[in-house]
């Protein structure tokens, strides 16, 4: 995401990222990354149950999950030491102003990742929210 | 399954996140101004 941030400030919106490991892994998270933007964590794992996202051990061991690690590998994204709930798998909303959602992506496995072309196409002012 | 329109916008700004130091932020506060894309990751360390 690290290399996105300008678009989304661009777009006038604001790019948030949050994990769910203890406030301390924060910094690490940052220095891997490069991401140096807006960084957050929830380690009761509320917001991500609210949301529906998948907490599941299949999402990290599906086929598809272990191509996208090596994919990511290739693409020079190392992972370090697992922190937070491994089995948790992640996901984006956009949201606001005000309580209107515009984009809405679950992960199904450890390696899905939002498009983030998609993400930025519904930060436009012209998206409409997915409902009103 | 929950999906797009299961969720309550409401409750779910109400809930809490912390900073690096462990400072606790309401998500709605992010999108009070402006639009704000939340990207919610796997963490590695």
């Amino acid at each position: 995401m690290a290399k996105y941030q300008q678009q989304f400030t661009a777009a006038n919106a604001a790019l948030i990222v949050i994990g769910n490991g203890q406030p301390t892994d924060l910094p690490g998270f940052s220095e891997l990354t490069g991401y140096s933007g807006k960084l957050f964590t929830d380690p009761t794992l509320k917001s991500f149950k609210a949301l529906g996202f998948t907490r599941k051990v299949s999402g990290i061991f599906a086929t598809s999950a272990l191509v996208g690690g090596l994919k990511a590998l290739k693409d020079g994204y190392r992972p370090g030491t697992m922190q937070g709930d491994a089995l948790q798998l992640g996901g984006a909303v956009v949201v606001g102003p005000g309580a209107l959602l515009y984009y809405y992506f679950r992960g199904q496995q450890a390696a899905d990742h939002p498009p983030v072309e998609e993400i930025l196409h519904s930060c436009r002012d012209d998206h409409p929210p997915l409902h009103n | 399954m929950k999906s797009a329109h299961d969720f309550d916008i409401g409750s779910f700004g109400t809930l809490p996140v912390l900073d690096a130091q462990g400072k606790s932020h309401k998500l709605l506060s992010f999108w009070a101004e402006q639009r704000a894309a939340m990207v919610f990751v796997r963490h590695f360390g």
